[in-house]
């Protein structure tokens, strides 16, 4: 079967022939390796991308759903060239080590700051709370979202 | 991938059913499933939350998790079961999981989970985790298969004596739909052919009040080790007149616990003493394993925890939400 649906505003097709997830599709067919591949259990997040809007995890997601709709990843959060402004905030306070997660944690902050721009500590941890990373002990990633929660996003 | 687009195909089609797939894509990848795929979504009229005309509130089984935990109807007149729902898993799950996929979920038992070990689960016989580790297991040892039962909505649903829509069945009470526990091979008791369609919610008793906890290792997204609900209508003198107890994480079954619930009824709701007296009945027959010891203590605590929760009426305001742990509406959980 044949699929199409927008992904970051560009029209585009796959094939899937069994049950695959939208991560593989959006992985091997379409070459979007923002999204990544680690636990494929719905565990980790690194996989999270938006769905019509909607936060979920590719690869627990049928490739077949996105048909007809707009899949937006890390790649398509911002212009090409720049960065949004939970890309800043991470940038600002470190909260990178070996990047893995960091995909996964933009695509849930962006989705966060979308539906609230003042979010508070608890509702930063809740929204996150789907997202593991193995490294950085979440301080700064949590410190940079409160910072950029005290300022004006839009 | 079979896609039926009415209810009737969807019963006729082999193999098996997907919802939102979280559990089931899941298990694909561990290689535990490679057979036919029958996708539910579909299928109109599956999804979505109404009132029915005798004042039940009618869940179809493929409403998303999010939906449950959100919707004012859920939301205003069955607390815990909305709790229950916000609390599970990630936002991510919740977002694509739906209340039926939910009740029906595979077990979690990493030796179920692992390719490599067979078990009564998995079509094999034996149990690896009764001799191997089992500290995520009961400590009410129904059957053959140590490991609890996965679903924190099946919990809350006895509490509420919901029932279940089963397509050329009919209804079914949430109890029937998981039998007794001794039934080591299955997580529930529907065939192949079976779609479960929706949940109903009894219409809410006058007052009643109901809250939701569970013990994690975790803050949040974590598998809770216990989780337990409660459900309570007081009488003018503030004296508990209907109890209904149900607790997870402690047996292959969500389980109700009659004895916590006849021990409640004439307690003052705010007499602790008598919720702490009331709620040690949570263990009555427990037989805990080697392991799960540590179970007996944490249940106890937590079932005092959630009946003084719900009498306290705590689970229903914005502010003891938050004082609680629970999700608050503006994490739209
Ligand atoms: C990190 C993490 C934490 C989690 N924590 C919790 C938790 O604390 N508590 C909890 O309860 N769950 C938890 N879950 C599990 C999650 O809630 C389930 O994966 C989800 O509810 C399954 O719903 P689904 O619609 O995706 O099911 P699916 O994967 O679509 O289906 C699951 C099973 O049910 C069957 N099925 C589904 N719908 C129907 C139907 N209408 N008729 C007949 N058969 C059907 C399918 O055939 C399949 O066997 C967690 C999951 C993750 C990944
Ligand atoms: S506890 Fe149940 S699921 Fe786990 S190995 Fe034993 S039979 Fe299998
Ligand atoms: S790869 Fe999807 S949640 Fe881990
Ligand atoms: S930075 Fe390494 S996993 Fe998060």
């Amino acid at each position: 079967m044949i699929i199409g649906f927008r992904l970051n505003g560009q029209e585009v097709t796959a094939r899937v022939d069994h049950p695959a997830s939208l991560l593989d599709v959006l992985r091997d067919q379409l070459g979007a390796y923002g999204s990544k591949n680690a636990c494929e259990q719905g565990e980790c997040g690194s996989c999270s991308v938006l769905l019509d809007g909607e936060l979920v995890c590719s690869c627990l997601v049928l490739a077949a759903d996105a048909e007809g709709s707009e899949v937006t990843t890390v790649e398509g959060v911002a212009p090409e060239g720049e960065l949004h402004p939970v890309q800043e905030a991470m940038n600002r306070v470190g909260a990178v080590q070996c990047g893995f997660c960091t995909p996964g944690f933009v695509v849930a902050a962006v989705d966060l700051f979308e539906r609230n721009p003042h979010p508070t500590s608890r509702e930063i941890k809740e929204a996150l709370a789907g997202n593991i990373c193995r490294c950085t002990g979440y301080g700064a990633i949590i410190r940079a979202f409160e910072e950029l929660a005290g300022r004006e996003v839009r | 991938m079979i896609r039926p687009a009415t209810l009737r195909e969807a019963v006729a089609a082999r193999g098996e059913y997907r919802a939102g797939g979280t559990d089931l894509l899941a298990r694909r990848r561990l290689g535990l499933h490679d057979g036919e795929v029958v996708d539910l979504t579909h299928i109109p009229g599956l999804a979505g939350i109404e009132r029915q005309e005798d004042g039940a509130v009618r869940i179809g089984a493929l409403t998303r998790i999010a939906d449950v935990a959100s919707h004012p109807l859920v939301a205003g007149a069955y607390p815990a079961l909305a709790n229950t729902a916000g609390s599970l898993a990630t936002p991510q799950i919740r977002a694509v999981g739906t209340i039926g996929g939910n009740l029906l979920q595979r077990n979690r038992c990493p030796y179920y989970r692992h390719p490599a070990f067979s078990c009564f689960k998995s079509g094999g016989d034996g149990c690896p985790a009764r001799h191997g580790d089992h500290s995520h297991g009961v400590i009410f040892d129904l059957g053959p298969c140590v490991s609890p039962h996965p679903s924190s909505i099946g919990a809350a649903l006895l509490t509420y004596e919901a029932g279940v829509e089963v397509a050329g069945r009919g209804r079914l009470s949430v109890a029937d739909l998981f039998g007794d526990g001794t039934d080591g091979r299955h997580d529930h008791r529907l065939g192949p052919g079976d779609v479960l369609v929706a949940v109903y919610l009894p219409p809410p008793l006058e007052g009643e009040r109901a809250a939701y906890r569970r013990v994690t290792s975790r803050a949040l997204a974590e598998w809770p080790t216990v989780e337990a609900v409660c459900r309570l209508a007081l009488d003018e003198e503030n004296r508990i007149s209907v109890a209904r107890v149900a607790v997870g994480g402690v047996a292959p079954i969500p389980l109700r616990r009659p004895e916590v619930e006849d021990a409640l009824v004439g307690v003052s709701a705010s007499d602790r003493t008598a919720i702490e007296r009331a709620a040690r009945r949570a263990t009555e027959g427990a037989d805990p394993l080697p392991q799960t010891s540590h179970k007996v203590p944490l249940l106890e605590a937590l079932v005092a925890d959630v009946v003084e929760s719900a009498a306290a009426g705590d689970a229903h305001t914005e502010a003891g939400r938050a004082e609680r742990g629970l999700p608050t509406k503006s994490g739209r959980l």
